[in-house]
């Protein structure tokens, strides 16, 4: 169905004014206004108009319930926490574009499953294995440099065994690429960040010496290959924690009780203060991201009421803005 | 640069006259350009804008504009300002504020204004309202995106 040609010039505001608004309306609210008319409709499905919205719109923290194990959106501006209605029993996601990657539990005699989520357009696709997914399967999300459209997953059955799902072709392929026997990724919530269409995961390695070093292990989804990104990030750590800054820099934080948190953005070293407040049983690892605006540090800790399930929600902001 | 030269008059539409200063004035791109092509004198018309309006506009310029090194508030205070600006202002005059600073080329007013559109527009009603939009899918269009859309829980 061809709806970019409207029959009727829609109102009197010129479409690129209402293109203005709707570039800063927030996400789920375009989900209900593409339902105002067949212009807005075309315009929001547009590919170009939502990379250009992703841009621009303020970040949101993403988290999985660890209750009934859906995704829920923490906006930092409005406070409001909201559920995105969708595939529950979610183990883990990894977010591209907006797009969800989900894997999902096994759920009485049904294996696990994994899942391409639109949360926005309310679109599911369940993306069938060549043989059945496991639960240690270690998954990436992203794109090539050839079309950003053709997204891709990678499936790591173990170090050597690897697969990528293209969805043009809607098929798996065996990929010639293999992980270093002696590294371990960190595949656990928010370890693991698809960037710029490549994908990042906090990883071990075990050195002949028998000392072990954290780094970056990265997957470029266009040369469909392995490579390291080295750090020093001391192993001892609470949790060590992965986020991108401003489209193409990698960061990593340390919070480790009673330190200072540390933060590790590509080319820069910060000791950032600690909140004084700061919870310590989280349900899953705090995320955070750096304000593009204030570089300032925005980190999002959820505490779970055992008995009531309700979460609480502590942000704070640190640092004082010098990450340039 | 004598005194009557630093001030400048806007006309409305309908007519109204504002007496402003020309650095207020010329965060307007549009009366900038005015002004540079010198094809206009000391009076402004300006054909797109009611009076109503754009006495807001002037009071938005003039709160943001640099005037002999008066500018300094503190870009909290400017943020907190724009919000109590708008915050008051109905969708109409909201969606003609819009069209002004579109008109005037005030990039800031522009994003302001449709940023506060964005956040006070909640339901499909209000856009169909106060932009005179009509619903223009049929029925049967209507169907046919729910059953692409459609829930697939189960694969």
């Amino acid at each position: 169905m061809d709806l970019s040609k409207s029959s009727k010039r829609s109102s009197w505001l010129p479409f690129e004014l209402v293109e203005e608004i709707l570039y800063k309306t927030p996400i789920k609210s375009l989900a209900h206004f593409k339902w105002i008319c067949k212009q807005w409709y075309a315009l929001i499905n547009e590919k170009k108009f939502m990379y250009k919205h992703i841009d621009l719109c303020e970040k949101q923290f993403i988290q999985v319930h660890p209750h009934n194990e859906s995704v829920q959106l923490f906006d930092p501006e409005t406070q409001a926490l909201s559920s995105l209605q969708g595939p529950t029993n979610i183990y883990s996601v990894i977010h591209c574009d907006r797009l969800l990657l989900c894997q999902c539990w096994r759920n009485g005699y049904t294996p696990e499953k994994l899942a391409v989520w639109n949360p926005f357009l309310s679109q599911v696709e369940w993306i069938k294995p060549n043989n059945f997914y496991k639960k240690d399967d270690v998954y990436g999300f992203g794109y090539d440099n050839v079309s950003r459209d053709n997204y891709k997953i990678l499936r790591l059955h173990d170090k050597t065994h690897i697969e990528i799902y293209e969805f043009k072709s809607k098929l798996w392929k065996s990929v010639n690429a293999a992980l270093d026997s002696c590294v371990t990724l960190w595949y656990k919530r928010y370890q693991a960040l698809s960037m710029n269409g490549n994908m990042y995961w906090i990883a071990q390695r075990k050195k002949g010496n028998s000392k072990t070093e954290i780094f970056i292990q990265s997957f470029d989804f266009s040369r469909e290959r392995f490579k390291d990104i080295g750090c020093s990030v001391p192993l001892e750590a609470d949790c060590i924690v992965i986020s991108g800054f401003k489209g193409d820099r990698l960061a990593l934080l340390r919070l480790h009780e009673g330190e200072n948190i540390e933060v590790w953005v590509t080319n820069k070293f910060l000791h950032v203060t600690r909140p004084d407040y700061l919870p310590t049983r989280y349900f899953s690892f705090p995320t955070y991201f750096i304000d593009k605006k204030t570089n300032k540090i925005k980190l999002y800790c959820g505490q779970v009421d055992v008995k009531t399930h309700y979460i609480d929600v502590n942000v704070s902001e640190i640092g004082d803005g010098d990450i340039k | 640069m004598s005194k009557s030269e630093k001030k400048i008059v806007l006309k409305s539409l309908d007519n109204e006259a504002f007496e402003v200063e020309k650095a207020v004035a010329l965060q307007s791109q549009t009366i900038w350009v005015m002004c540079e092509d010198k094809c206009v004198g000391n009076e402004i018309p300006l054909e797109n804008v009611t009076g109503q309006i754009l006495a807001k506009v002037i009071d938005y310029c003039k709160k943001h504009a640099v005037v002999d090194g008066d500018g300094d508030e503190s870009s909290e205070e400017l943020k907190n300002w724009d919000t109590e600006f708008t915050k008051n202002m109905d969708q109409s005059t909201l969606f003609n504020m819009i069209l002004a600073a579109n008109y005037l080329n005030i990039k800031s007013l522009l994003n302001l204004t449709c940023q506060a559109v964005a956040d006070k527009t909640k339901t499909i009603d209000e856009f169909h309202t106060f932009l005179n939009i009509e619903n223009n899918f049929t029925p049967e269009e209507e169907a046919q995106i729910c059953q692409e859309n459609l829930w697939a829980f189960d694969d």
